[in-house]
């Protein structure tokens, strides 16, 4: 079991969390003006770092808000929480 | 020629068969006024609007609440709020919110219909929720005025503290109310206690 710290409700189960994958993926300003190449690797390319990763949570049974855990892949050591829009 | 049609809470047969007191009770509280009410914190104007019609500040404190005589505002999320009521009815709470929420980004939505109110009261009531729910709700962590969205037996639940004895109100959907009332009921079995879900014979 994970206990995520929610930077609003303080740490709970992972039961009550949503996983939202990796973060700091930007959507396109203009999507029209890309390739489908492009669009593709927006839509579904992923990093699978090994180690420290910035990944999407929702507390979904809480607060219903989503926010950015920082997690080492590879202990499930979770490394901070940030509300989006604060500098990382 | 339309018949009224005799209200029934989703929990109404509970209350009927509610035996006498043990070491904890199970009780509804039916036909509440509930209003979800959506506004931006950072917005002075809005909230000072709210408070006007309220006659309370909206708690901004993560996991709070804020009570007068008639009215308790539950933190649901940064900028959002459940209003509970006895005394307000929700056609005209929710009008008088709209109207003074007027040019604000907010939202105000009566879901009185849509969930109801469990109470839970007594010396076992923790060890009752304990058994389905991970947070700790002892009161010197979780004193009364204090309330969580968590999962309580798998189901989505709000908890708000209520008093030391302790009391737990306990908000649930009410499709989800009267599988949450069986689970109470069998959760509670280890303390002697045993609360009818069905209509007494």
């Amino acid at each position: 079991m994970l206990l995520i710290p929610c930077p609003w409700c303080g740490p709970r189960e992972d039961d009550e969390f949503t996983f939202g994958g990796e973060a700091d993926i930007p959507r396109p300003a203009d999507p029209a003006a890309l390739t489908d190449e492009q669009w593709a690797d927006y839509l579904f390319m992923r990093d699978n770092r090994r180690g420290h990763h910035r990944e999407q949570w929702c507390h979904t049974a809480g607060c219903r808000r989503w926010f950015i855990v920082e997690r080492d892949t590879v202990t499930n050591e979770i490394l901070g929480a940030s509300i989006y829009g604060d500098s990382p | 020629m339309s018949r009224p049609t005799p209200r029934r809470s989703p929990l109404g047969a509970i209350e009927s068969a509610q035996p006498r007191p043990q070491t904890a009770q199970l009780s509804e509280r039916p036909f509440l006024t509930h209003i979800n009410l959506r506004a931006d914190p950072a917005d002075a104007e809005a909230l000072a609007a709210i408070q006007q019609v309220l006659g309370l500040q909206l708690p901004l404190t993560p996991n709070t609440t804020a009570a007068n005589q008639e009215l308790l505002a539950a933190w649901l999320g940064p900028d959002e709020w459940l209003l509970l009521s006895q005394h307000h009815r929700s056609d005209s709470l929710v009008t008088n919110l709209q109207a003074a929420l007027t040019g604000h980004v907010a939202s105000v939505v009566d879901i009185s219909a849509g969930q109801t109110v469990i109470r839970l009261s007594g010396p076992s009531a923790l060890d009752i929720l304990a058994r389905g729910c991970a947070l700790d709700l002892h009161p010197s962590v979780f004193p009364p005025g204090a309330c969580a969205q968590t999962l309580l037996a798998r189901a989505q639940a709000l908890l708000i503290a209520v008093d030391d004895t302790p009391t737990f109100d306990i908000i649930v959907r009410r499709s989800f109310a009267p599988y949450v009332a069986a689970w109470l009921q069998d959760s509670a079995r280890p303390f002697g206690l045993h609360f009818p879900t069905s209509d007494p014979a």
